[in-house]
């Protein structure tokens, strides 16, 4: 399937019955979320237990979302469910810690609480980032079927692995121009796939 | 360049266009090959395409989540497992006991599937090694070979990389070879950073550093040769034995600060100082630092692809939780951590979760020696309390000034009337040793009997003055109101809930009992 002839993702997991969808957003938002998650210091067995909680949250009220057409409103909405089960999250900590750190902590009592006060518009920039990871993984993915092997390795070993050009060229018998080329032309897929699912991704109506 | 070109009729002129074409992905397959060819001769054409396609920092995290998510999906769950254990913070005082950040499994896990896991885990991580082909007729057998290097076993893995106890047929000795995971080191940056701190580690050579004999590169995963030291690591020491006698300790410390001090000299920064990285070598009494940098190196490199604080803080110094730029005198904090760990059985912030920890690095003061053995000077609490001083203005401002207090203070021990205590150490307070360390005992007696029978009524009144020394502008929180409820109910015993709140509520205690005894023992001026 051709990204730009897709109904908009956010569109298709509104319909229930598409379970499809709704795999295609676990897929893209469940890493995303937990490296977000990670970058705040949430250790793994927290995050697995927090990220449950937003997927489930955004199951149950995907019906009553309301976008207001802009780019990036469904990301937002999902930053700000993101903040809300978070902030729960650090208080069921705190106060686990409290009962441990009473005293000690007494002279800077909110210091962790402002450390950990995390903005929507944050974890809204932070989602944004993560996500163009996550969907140029899936670009890796995808164009890997798409073209020969020795194209995609070229690519690989110089842009991902960061490795010599002049190296590559002789693992793979290809001249150095040929390595250059083949790595322009994955990267120039890559990048086209990456801007088409993100322009889908986030229209909204 | 240009000239050349003119005099070689088989390359095509330079076509600008073209290139920029290959950026969007507009040539066609004939133009592309003609441009691949043009690109084999002509350098200002691929610095052109180099210059179109510079990569920024966002695009090397990408590569970076790319590679980590592609090793996820290859390697199924069995090094996520490995990853994860590595990154959990240090719960029991067996799990970090590898020469690495972390070994695969806590002791207490490994039952018969902890075994089949390992075993899977170490063929899953050892896949890239060379095949061994018994050449010379050896006796002995190997799990395979890094170049010329037989492997014979793993000493230690954890997230970041493997340690094996190797030979060396060239020079007939045995040898110990760090390498990165494959997966971490194909990052071109993270690789870079590993071989830029492994040279820098095997510049210093002190008889209390562990060598590094050589970095090697060229080959994938860089790796580096290092002796193999018989022996085992201070945290495995602690582990076993808990607090280590007074002379033993001093005699440690005064060895890895002069192995520190030969590193400083260099310029060179350890910035992992722990007792895990401390190696005690077996059959003599040396002591030897390792892994200059270079797990940190690597820990680095996966922690600006998660943000996330890898391993343990416990050793952290309080400028390096603040996230600020170090110098030699972090080291010396973290030092003075592993010998108040030498001289209590354990770290001095400890705490279940990382965050807990950092707080605790940067706020508390932890509790005097005296409090977990009755056989400590005044002097060795003046040298932990200048080595764990927060403002590093005011920390002892040398590792060869902590070596050479630490001589000074076995000698002291060894030949009490002869050999005086350093100045520094006697003058740092003005409070009298063994005045200071009796009252301590009978106070302590005294006042955890009183709070255990007195039990809610004077956990009440601790909590009431608590809520009077509270600043006014603190924001309250869930927790404070939770705090308030036992001194409405004075009269109540307090609900035994949990026994894990009771011992919360003791140790609490014991904290505000610390706080006494400072006040009462602080001289009037
Ligand atoms: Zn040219």
């Amino acid at each position: 399937m051709s990204p730009d002839t897709r109904p908009s993702l956010l569109l298709r997991i509104r319909n229930a019955a598409d379970q499809l969808a709704w795999e295609e957003f676990l897929a893209t938002y469940e890493p995303t979320l937990r490296r977000v998650l990670r970058s705040k210091g949430v250790q793994s067995a927290d995050a697995d237990e927090l990220i449950q909680e937003v997927l489930l949250t955004v199951l149950r009220s995907i019906p009553t979302f309301q976008s207001n057409q802009r780019v990036g409103a469904f990301r937002r909405w999902i930053a700000t469910i993101l903040q809300t089960k978070l902030l729960d999250f650090r208080r069921r900590q705190k106060s686990r810690e409290d009962r441990h750190l009473k005293l000690a902590q007494r002279s800077h009592p909110d210091d962790l609480w402002q450390v950990d006060s995390t903005t929507i518009e944050d974890l809204d920039k932070d989602l944004d980032l993560q996500l163009e990871h996550q969907i140029f993984f899936q670009a890796t993915q995808a164009v890997r079927n798409m073209i020969h092997e020795t194209t995609w390795l070229a690519f690989w070993k110089t842009e991902i692995e960061q490795k010599d050009a002049m190296i590559v060229a002789a693992e793979l018998q290809l001249s150095v121009g040929q390595v250059y080329v083949s790595r322009s032309r994955v990267l120039a897929k890559l990048r086209k796939f990456v801007a088409e699912r993100r322009a889908n991704d986030e229209e909204v109506t | 360049m240009i000239r050349r070109l003119d005099l070689n009729p088989n390359i095509s002129p330079c076509n600008p266009k073209h290139v920029h074409q290959l950026v969007e992905d507009q040539l066609s397959d004939e133009q592309a090959d003609q441009l691949a060819q043009h690109l084999c001769h002509c350098d200002t054409c691929r610095h052109l395409l180099d210059s179109l396609q510079t990569t920024n920092d966002t695009w090397n995290e990408t590569c970076t989540v790319i590679l980590e998510e592609e090793h996820k999906q290859t390697s199924t769950q069995l090094t996520d497992v490995l990853l994860q254990h590595a990154e959990r913070p240090r719960l029991s005082p067996t799990f970090a006991r590898s020469v690495l950040e972390a070994p695969s499994l806590p002791k207490g896990e490994s039952s018969e599937t902890g075994d089949r896991f390992q075993k899977l885990a170490t063929e899953k991580m050892l896949s890239w090694l060379k095949p061994y082909e018994n050449e010379a007729d050896e006796t002995e057998e190997f799990l395979g070979k890094i170049d010329h290097y037989c492997i014979r076993r793993v000493l230690g893995h954890g997230g970041m990389g493997i340690v094996l106890d190797a030979w060396d047929p060239k020079l007939n000795r045995s040898i110990a070879i760090k390498t990165m995971h494959p997966h971490l080191a194909a990052n071109g940056s993270a690789r870079q950073r590993f071989v830029r701190e492994a040279r820098a580690a095997a510049a210093v050579v002190h008889a209390n550093v562990v060598a590094i004999h050589s970095v090697n590169e060229d080959h994938y995963p860089p790796y580096l040769v290092m002796p193999l030291i018989q022996g085992e690591t201070l945290q495995n020491r602690i582990d076993r034995e808990g607090q280590l006698d007074i002379e033993s300790a001093l005699r440690i410390m005064s060895q890895v600060a002069d192995g520190l001090a030969a590193a400083h000299a260099q310029g060179l920064i350890h910035r992992d100082i722990k007792p895990a990285n401390i190696l005690l070598e077996s059959g003599t009494d040396r002591a030897l630092l390792t892994d200059f940098g270079v797990v940190r190196a690597l820990n680095d490199a996966t922690m600006t692809a998660s943000g996330m604080i890898p391993g343990t803080p416990e050793f952290m110094s309080p400028e390096q939780a603040a996230g600020e730029i170090l110098d030699s005198r972090s080291d010396l904090f973290s030092l003075g951590s592993v010998l108040y760990t030498m001289l209590t059985g354990h770290s001095p912030f400890r705490s279940d979760s990382p965050l807990a920890i950092i707080r605790r690095v940067q706020q508390d003061t932890p509790k005097p020696l005296i409090h977990h053995r009755t056989d400590v000077d005044w002097a060795a609490q003046s040298l932990v309390d200048l080595m764990l001083c927060k403002a590093r203005d005011q920390r002892v401002n040398s590792a060869q000034q902590v070596g050479q207090w630490c001589r000074e203070l076995l000698a002291h021990r060894l030949h009490p009337s002869t050999v005086p205590l350093p100045a520094a150490l006697q003058t740092q307070t003005a409070r009298k040793p063994m005045g200071w360390s009796q009252l301590t005992i009978v106070l302590s007696v005294f006042l955890i009997g009183l709070a255990l029978s007195a039990g809610a009524l004077w956990w009440a009144e601790i909590d009431s003055s608590k809520q009077l020394a509270k600043p006014l502008n603190t924001t309250p929180s869930q927790s404070d109101s939770n705090e308030s409820a036992p001194s409405s109910t004075t009269t109540e015993a307090p609900s035994p809930s949990s026994a894990r709140e009771i011992e919360a509520e003791i140790e609490s205690i014991e904290r505000e009992l610390q706080l006494l005894e400072q006040q009462l023992l602080t001289p009037k001026p």
